[in-house]
């Protein structure tokens, strides 16, 4: 019997919209405002268990990198809640970094945050620096990289600090192809070695035959749950038929979608 | 042509609709209708599978219509059985604010009890944030120690030459007496303006790790107190220049040290705290920290006051700190001498210490969206 690495039930986000800056004042000391609430998440639940991979889909502002910030413990929920077992890491393509230091520095600096010692990260330096592949840039401040650099860096760092659960919210989108299959390599063996992992990407392929599993979210509701040849047809098919929607179309398709969710809204 | 009877599925688990045909031919191809209410809602195509699945959001009546396409081409369709789908009834839990003093020193607590676990990673990051501060500079770490003194020397010449022609206070050199209350002030101030600015500087890196939060504006403090060492050193060494030597009472500076360390992150807690919030608050440090220094009597004496508003200054916090170390190295005043004062000074505290571990509390979880 496989473990549960993660659970979320029934996690929503909410936001509140502030029509103004006074009004986040008047929130802040008196508790009241007029904001609206905007839920990012309405009350998704499921189950990963170890060596699960499981990709999330849906359209954009569905609430995917919301929850792939809940699960990478950077971001809270507003209700329900959510058992993570071990540590987890986000990879995201702008994951933290500092712009003035070095790919180098910039390493060490990501170590200390995470907890280590710099005699711990030094040990494991000579592997990341591999794996980035950055030659000579590794020296550089980072405000000099190109988007695709930072991202490997981003992603070297990340796995090679062997989170138990690791989460990648685009980040491959910016990587040349070879960098992604390096990186798939690695992710593989990640979960080969029963840890689990959360992939948010637009790539339908890539999910298809990275993902165990497939998480489909609409509108902050999860849609569909389950295996990804079970979940990722139904997905294409309706990524199809939006597409060739008028913008008329869509607006319509999404008010209509969103009326159907406000029966979800109790309590 | 013989009509056989076939058997088809239509099970929900759910809102997970599947459908499926359970004596498939070999060779065949099927495809699938799915209708809600009678109305068609979605075709899906032939393939070799004969089932497929379909995910409902919509309450109604579900039925499906399976098509089975032969090796020549020829179709068969089959209706289903139906089902209902009453919809998903999920119920949004909103997080319950919960009140009262015991929520209080639970929360103290558990900031407290953050930052000491975490204090020795606190530790190299302080330090790591202390190399790499000068680094863009020529001169690097020298600027540690020309700082304080081009400060120093500035603050000599307007008030020891400009001001007092350099007369002595209390029998010490003017310069002696600046220094010994210029110092601490220059932790202080380092640790006031750093500590509102420690968690919105560190955002974008340590907000998007699990990282904990209360050590951001603790380890600020630690950050200003290596820059302490380092004045503390060239007040020591000035005294021995003016011929003081070491007493009993330096030892002194230990307490006061860990007076000025916790008051600064009772005070960094609430500031950096603020400074997410609004960033206003930030600027509001920066442009009143110089009132709060001439406000302190730090470079000029009280004895030209009155007695009753000489109590009421004796109340600021800051003014305790810096009159402690001035009576250490220079009047042999013992750190317990005036026990109401220390008292006070325990006492504000630990209340700034509750009301910013409470602050950072109730907001840390939405840091992020406030960025």
């Amino acid at each position: 019997m496989k473990k549960i690495t993660v659970s979320a039930k029934n996690i929503s986000k909410m936001y509140k919209l502030h029509p103004s800056n006074g009004d986040r004042v008047r929130e802040l000391l008196f508790s009241r405002s007029r904001a609206k609430s905007f839920y990012a998440l309405k009350g998704v639940s499921f189950d990963a268990f170890e060596g699960d991979s499981i990709g999330f889909v849906g359209l954009n502002g569905s609430g995917k990198s919301t929850l792939a910030n809940i699960i990478g413990g950077i971001s809270q929920p507003t209700g329900g809640s959510i058992e993570l077992c071990g540590e987890s890491a986000l990879i995201s393509v702008n994951s933290g970094m500092n712009p003035q230091m070095t790919g180098l520095e910039n390493i060490e600096y990501k170590g200390l945050l995470m907890g280590l010692t710099l005699k711990e990260i030094r040990a494991r330096m000579p592997e990341i620096i591999a794996f980035a592949d950055l030659g000579e840039f590794i020296r550089q401040p980072l405000k000099v990289y190109s988007s695709g650099m930072r991202a490997r860096l981003g992603f070297a760092i990340a796995v090679n600090i062997n989170p138990d659960i690791m989460v990648i919210d685009e980040a491959l989108a910016v990587g040349d192809p070879s960098f992604t299959d390096k990186c798939l390599d690695k992710m593989n063996a990640f979960r080969q070695s029963n840890k689990t992992l959360f992939f948010v990407s637009h790539n339908l392929a890539q999910i298809g035959t990275f993902c165990n599993k497939a998480l489909w979210l609409e509108y902050g509701v999860a849609k569909a749950f389950g295996p990804v040849d079970e979940v990722l047809p139904m997905y294409q098919r309706f990524i199809s038929s939006y597409n060739k929607m008028t913008p008329a179309e869509k607006k319509a398709y999404v008010d209509h979608v969103i009326e159907n969710q406000s029966h979800l809204l109790i309590g | 042509m013989e009509q056989t009877e076939r058997s088809m599925t239509l099970s929900l688990s759910g809102n997970r609709l599947s459908i499926a045909c359970n004596d498939a031919v070999e060779g065949c191809a099927y495809a699938f209708y799915v209708y809600k209410n009678g109305e068609i809602l979605e075709k899906i195509w032939y393939t070799d599978k004969p089932e497929t699945i379909y995910w409902l959001t919509e309450p109604g009546e579900y039925t499906a219509k399976v098509f089975e396409k032969d090796a020549s081409g020829q179709v068969t369709s089959f209706d289903t059985g139906a089902v209902t789908f009453k919809g998903v009834q999920t119920v949004l839990i909103r997080e319950k604010k919960r009140r009262g003093p015991k929520v209080w020193l639970e929360n103290t607590a558990a900031v407290i009890k953050e930052i000491f676990h975490h204090r020795k990673r606190m530790a190299r990051i302080a330090r790591y944030d202390y190399n790499m501060a000068n680094k863009d500079t020529y001169l690097g770490k020298l600027w540690s120690v020309l700082y304080p003194l081009i400060q120093i020397g500035t603050y000599w010449f307007v008030f020891g030459i400009g001001l007092r022609q350099g007369a002595p206070v209390n029998g010490h050199p003017y310069l002696l007496w600046m220094l010994s209350g210029l110092i601490p002030w220059f932790f202080i101030n380092a640790g006031i303006v750093k500590g509102a600015a420690s968690i919105y500087a560190k955002a974008n890196t340590a907000l998007r790790l699990r990282y904990p939060l209360s050590t951001i504006p603790a380890g600020s403090i630690l950050e200003a107190l290596f820059d302490q060492f380092v004045s503390l050193g060239i007040l020591i060494v000035t005294l021995f220049a003016f011929g003081y030597f070491p007493t009993l009472y330096w030892l002194n500076m230990v307490y006061y040290l860990i007076a000025m360390y916790v008051f600064l992150t009772a005070v960094a807690l609430i500031s950096a705290t603020l400074t997410m919030i609004a960033r206003d608050f930030q600027k509001l440090i920066n442009s009143m920290i110089r009132l709060l220094f001439f406000v302190t009597p730090i470079l000029w004496t009280m004895d030209g006051l009155s007695p009753a508003l000489q109590s009421v200054m004796k109340l600021n916090p800051i003014l305790y700190l810096v009159d402690g170390v001035r009576g250490s190295f220079l009047f042999q005043t013992p750190f317990y001498a005036e026990p109401l004062r220390m008292l006070l000074f325990w006492g504000v505290t630990l209340v700034l210490l509750v009301l910013g571990c409470n602050m950072l509390q109730r907001f840390k979880a939405r840091f992020l969206d406030m960025l």
